[in-house]
């Protein structure tokens, strides 16, 4: 299954000949940025709100508005750190350190001329990237039996405990609670209703949309009204913004660099763009010849991260297209898309809906120009959206969870399904117990039940088949993988937490 | 955290007990007793979640649970119960009040207790916001939604 040319012309074909596919990834990429720029409302809380929109219409339509929150939401968290210094998204945390420094000095406009040109350059290398690479990697991906597809699962998890958290525990609990939420509902084996209590709204388990919109959405409704007092009113001054040729032009080299970064990092599950962002700044500030530059308003520091962040996007889509494993918590909704719309990501998807798969790719890629046209005209209107009134804005996101959760099935259960996730979601992270873990573990569990309960069964109950160097490989490999992982993290929290343990004896 | 650890580690137990149980109801198909049926995967997960939160509530003990970073604002978690309050009240009385009626009502009630400033602006997004949402439901998406009791039976279906 190597790249089809071919099939990618006739994909661009399909794609420009469709007005509408362009219209939607317009919607989209508008409503990632509008997102993306507010503090408190995430890319993953535009899909998950956005999901809704997507009934009803074909699928490619659906994948491109939401392809296109995921690149606008990415990109638009670089506005609000470089004005306000509040970072949007958690990805364009590295991007303040330049960005707002520049902003005090009165170049915020060219500050966000220069993330906009570095996202569209950023996204476009880890579209090109994801494109050429995917195809191998599903190839990768067909000599999967149930061992490894068990152990993937397993991978999976593991990478985004890892990342997701201040604690490995509290991260296993989470994903632990999410996989037997997963077991609510009919056996996918058996057939038989388990914890349904008779209930015919469990039979099919927990719907997937009002789960997500219950972590994602009202979970940070909840939070944002609680905290409402300290939202403060912002004045913005943006200037001029297009930055000029020769200074793209001197830092062709980071981004081009941070781009790749980016895409690696991004393709790796549980990684996410904050750390793409931040290993594509890390690795600018080490290879530049003025490393003081840095943190004082340097274009280079906001290029490398905005390119990483947003070759993260791309390189993200890669595990979730070939391998049915989502990289975050954005592709996991996306994935999540991807099922509502009957389609099951993995190499079998990706061999047999070559007419999804291609434009998926041509989408992604013209979503980056897209989002360079949007990010440079309207910069000054994402700008003003900083200065609107945040308890009017919170009720009408209240209102469009509430009425996501509904459209679905058109299921009143449902709407207190995603009430009573999001009054959960709520206490979980006020007691640090990450929720990118539950997410992931609803999407990957019933993979890992099938596959583990059907490896166990052609192994005549032998725990030790996905460890086996013989039969299994790579299933071997990713087990030594999320150990590594794992133990690793958990080392350094250790040593974090102990340090945090002696500063407080100290204090008292 | 030390006490929210030890009473969510005590919590998670008494669940992971009652899932063992309830899964143990699976575990049989017919007469014959399957190992790695229905019941496996539930159970598998309790032992480990038992395990886990054996785990937490040592750490808890031992003085290793993590610290707070953020405090509940008394005044700030009032809001966020009686918002979430005003959210299940406006949507069990959806079916008899629908959609039109309701939310707008909904909307700007939410907006007082959120502290929002300006009866213009309030009022006319209140008005505005439900009106693009029904719009785009029920018009471009074909989606529909609660239409009550109250409208119809005054205006007809």
């Amino acid at each position: 299954m190597d790249f089809d040319f071919a099939v990618f012309v006739n994909a661009w074909a399909t794609v420009l000949s469709n007005p509408w596919l362009i219209v939607f990834l317009f919607i989209g990429v508008t409503a990632g940025i509008s997102v993306g720029c507010l503090p408190g409302l995430t890319a993953t809380m535009g899909c998950a709100l956005l999901i809704p929109f997507t009934f009803g219409r074909p699928p490619l339509e659906g994948l491109f508005m939401l392809m296109g929150v995921f690149a606008g939401g990415i990109y638009g968290g670089s506005i609000s750190s470089i004005l306000i210094r509040t970072p949007g998204t958690p990805a364009a945390a590295a991007t303040l350190l330049d960005g707002y420094p520049m902003a005090q000095r009165g170049q915020a406009g060219k500050a966000i001329g220069v993330a906009t040109v570095a996202s569209f350059v950023g996204g476009t290398i880890g579209a090109l990237i994801m494109t050429f690479l995917s195809p191998s990697i599903a190839s990768f991906g067909l000599r999967f039996g149930p061992a490894e597809f068990f152990a993937l699962a397993l991978f999976g998890m593991s990478m985004i405990i890892a990342v997701s958290g201040v604690s490995i525990l509290k991260g296993i609990i989470a994903a632990l609670i999410g996989l037997l939420v997963t077991t609510i509902g009919l056996d996918p084996l058996s057939g038989l209703p388990r914890f349904t209590f008779g209930s015919q709204n469990l039979l099919g388990g927990p719907t997937f949309i009002p789960v997500l919109i219950g972590l994602f959405g009202i979970g940070q409704v909840l939070r944002n009204v609680e905290k409402m007092e300290i939202v403060h009113e912002i004045q913005t001054a943006v200037g001029k913004i297009l930055p000029s040729l020769k200074e793209m032009w001197q830092v062709k080299l980071t981004l081009f660099k941070s781009a790749v970064i980016g895409t690696f990092v991004g393709a790796i599950p549980g990684t996410g763009c904050d750390i793409a962002a931040f290993a594509s700044y890390v690795e600018a500030k080490r290879a530049s010849k003025t490393p003081e530059k840095f943190g004082t308003g340097h274009i280079e520091g906001v290029a490398a991260s905005e390119a990483g962040n947003n070759a993260c996007v791309g390189g993200a889509m890669i595990p979730m297209l070939t391998l049915g494993i989502p990289g975050d918590a954005v592709t996991a909704v996306l994935l999540g898309a991807l099922m509502v719309h009957n389609y099951q990501p993995g190499p079998i998807f990706f061999r047999e809906n070559l007419d999804i798969v291609y434009p998926l790719f041509a989408g992604m890629i013209l979503a980056q120009s897209v989002l360079l046209v949007v990010g440079l005209s309207f910069a000054r209107f994402f700008a003003k959206l900083l200065t609107f009134d945040k308890r009017i804005f919170t009720a009408i996101i209240f209102l469009l969870c509430i009425i996501g959760a509904y459209s679905m099935q058109f299921n009143s259960f449902d709407v207190f399904l995603a009430l009573g996730v999001g009054i959960f979601a709520y206490f979980l992270e006020y007691y640090r117990y990450p929720l990118s873990p539950i997410l992931l573990a609803f999407i990957l569990g019933p993979i890992a039940e099938q596959n583990l309960r059907r490896a166990l069964q052609i192994s005549h109950g032998d725990p030790f088949t996905f460890i086996d160097p013989i039969n299994h490989p790579i299933s071997l490999a990713f087990v030594i993988i999320s150990i590594l992982a794992l133990a690793s993290m958990y080392l350094r929290m250790r040593k974090t937490r102990l340090e945090e343990l002696k500063r407080e004896r100290d204090e008292a | 955290m030390k006490q929210a650890d030890i009473v969510a580690s005590v919590l998670l137990v008494i669940l992971s007990v009652l899932t063992f149980m309830e899964a143990g109801n699976y575990r049989n198909v017919g007469a014959q007793v399957e190992y790695f049926g229905a019941a496996f995967f539930p159970q598998l997960l309790c032992g480990a979640i038992v395990f886990c939160a054996w785990l937490q509530a040592v750490y808890a003990l031992t003085g290793r649970s993590l610290r707070k970073t953020e405090h509940i604002d008394r005044r700030g978690f009032r809001r966020m119960i009686l918002a979430f309050a005003i959210a299940v009240f406006y949507w069990a009385t959806i079916e008899w009040t629908g959609f039109v009626l309701a939310t707008p009502v909904f909307l700007y009630v939410l907006m007082v207790v959120m502290g929002a400033k300006g009866t213009v602006k309030k009022v006319g997004s209140a008005l505005l916001a439900p009106a693009l949402v029904w719009l785009l439901f029920e018009k471009l998406l074909i989606i529909d939604l609660p239409p009550g009791v109250i409208l119809p039976a005054v205006f007809g279906e």
